[in-house]
């Protein structure tokens, strides 16, 4: 008798068997973007720190369309991040009052949506003069 | 990498992730888009006002929270994508270059922000 | 039989005896209304071909021993409509990331050995002490874990889990959560004897959120959130350990 069938391992391109292993591949992935912006943003305050001539220099350079490009990429990967961010947290802390549990929805409203909202506006009412 | 080591790691990157999720996007509107299109009076208004904003140190603590652990959640993740893609045979390798690099860009946004 | 509907169902078979390679072999159906995937496999299994073996218990969502991929979905099979998957063909192979015995059943040993590792009981050291009654819980005890609590054991998560594949040596969506289980029960005092098996790399951390074992339950037992606050309570822990290394070091 032969022993039981194993199936074949899974090679490095797994996640495209199923829709939500490769949603969740692109979540981590958007993590490679970020990064990049971040190094991005490091330049930045470094150019921000040396004065006011090099930083409008800089600024003058970042009108560029491929400054925009990186940009608008950097913008879907982030508020890709922020929303599966988000959407998880009624899974992984839910608000609970005895035995009522908040709804899901409201959940990540309240602990997710509203908060990233209210930041938003905040750093743009704080960073405008 | 023990397990006291990978709750460390996880806190860094759980904590980056909230602070990312709620302060990138805006960053990168402002960085990418509002700043650079603003005409040259403006800009230099903009300068001015966001050296005195960098010059409080709630606001320093903040922006270095902000992009220090996000460091850490691109790397945290970075570093399980390599793995999941097959490098589990490297993982020791992966782990340094990744959490390295993050402390290094943890490192860089605190000297930044701090001569600002 | 009096169908009304003709569907085409393509099944995984494997015999170990014979040694030779799985293949899929085609059956036409004639099925009712309410017939689910499992009441095809049986009527084929009666009529036509007696050599399928599969596993089933209950045919109402209970025992848990009916888990298949449908399509490529794990599902229970007595869960799954069959006019659902009309005009067809419809796939139904063993549960992924499982070594299969034969045809559509898979290997739970690897399972079982999961769930006792995470030491799934109450454990405290006045157990055997009930001169004083019952452990009492309020609602809101209960509350804190009765959805992790209400698992079936049909491994649906494992094959949902592409951890499983990654890191054969996972303890899986499950195990873990049911370990959870207990470490939220307020009756219980066993967290510092499940750490070893749950805290590991295979353990809590072996997990990367996919999440989609919580998609794939049938029982709504959310294993990923169950995770999840383990993570986090694994991480206070090690922030507590950190602060007041007492002991806490093995
Ligand atoms: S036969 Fe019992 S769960 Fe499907």
């Amino acid at each position: 008798m032969n022993p039981p069938y194993t199936p074949p391992p899974a090679g490095p391109a797994w996640f495209l068997q199923r829709k939500n292993w490769l949603l969740f591949m692109i979540r981590e992935l958007t993590s490679a973007v970020i990064a990049l912006y971040l190094v991005f943003f490091l330049v930045f305050l470094a150019r921000f720190g040396g004065g006011a001539w090099v930083f409008e220099e800089f600024l003058a350079l970042l009108t560029h369309p491929l400054s925009m490009a990186g940009h608008a990429l950097a913008f879907a990967a982030a508020v890709w991040h922020s929303v599966s961010w988000f959407n998880t947290s009624a899974q992984v802390m839910p608000i609970r009052i005895g035995t009522w549990r908040m709804p899901g929805v409201a959940t990540i409203i309240i602990t997710g949506y509203a908060p990233w909202l209210i930041i938003s506006a905040l750093v743009f009412w704080a960073a405008l003069p | 990498m023990s397990r006291s080591n990978e709750a460390f790691w996880w806190s860094l990157f759980a904590a980056g992730g909230v602070l990312g999720a709620l302060f990138i996007p805006v960053l990168v509107l402002l960085t990418g888009f509002w700043l650079p299109t603003a005409d040259p009076v403006e800009a230099a208004e903009h300068y001015t006002h966001l050296v005195e904003l960098l010059g409080r140190w709630p606001v320093k603590i903040l922006l270095i929270a902000v992009i220090g652990l996000s460091c850490f959640m691109c790397a945290h993740r970075i570093r399980h994508t390599l793995m999941d893609l097959g490098l589990r045979g490297h993982a020791r390798a992966i782990s340094l270059a990744c959490y390295g690099a993050a402390i290094l860009g943890a490192l860089a946004s605190v000297l930044l922000v701090a001569r600002i | 039989m009096a169908g009304e509907k003709r569907i085409t169902l393509e099944i995984f078979r494997y015999n170990p005896e014979d040694g030779g390679e799985p293949f899929f072999q085609s059956y036409e159906v004639e099925y009712l209304n309410h017939w689910v995937v499992l009441d095809a496999i049986n009527w084929i299994k009666d009529e036509i071909d007696g050599t399928i073996a599969h596993r089933w218990t209950c045919r109402m969502g209970v025992c848990g021993s009916c888990g298949m991929m449908v399509n490529g979905e794990p599902k229970l099979s007595c869960h799954s409509l069959l006019r659902d998957y009309a005009p067809g063909p419809v796939r139904v192979e063993p549960l992924q990331h499982f070594p299969v015995e034969k045809d559509l059943m898979i290997d739970k040993s690897g399972f079982m050995e999961r769930l006792a590792e995470v030491k799934p009981y109450i454990i405290r050291d006045d157990v055997n002490d009930t001169g004083n009654g019952e452990y009492l819980q309020t609602p809101a005890q209960i509350a804190a874990y009765h959805e992790h609590s209400m698992c079936i054991n049909c491994m649906l998560c494992y094959a949902g889990c592409p951890v499983m594949s990654l890191e054969p040596a996972f303890l899986g969506p499950a195990a873990l959560a049911l370990g959870q289980r207990y470490n939220l029960d307020s009756r219980d005092k066993g967290q510092a004897e499940r750490v070893d098996a749950m805290s590991g790399d295979e353990g809590l951390w072996g997990c990367t959120f996919v999440g989609e074992c919580s998609v794939v339950c049938p029982k709504h037992v959310d294993p990923a959130g169950a995770i999840q606050k383990g993570k986090i309570a694994a991480a206070k822990q090690w922030y507590a350990n950190f602060i007041k290394p007492k002991g806490a070091k093995k």
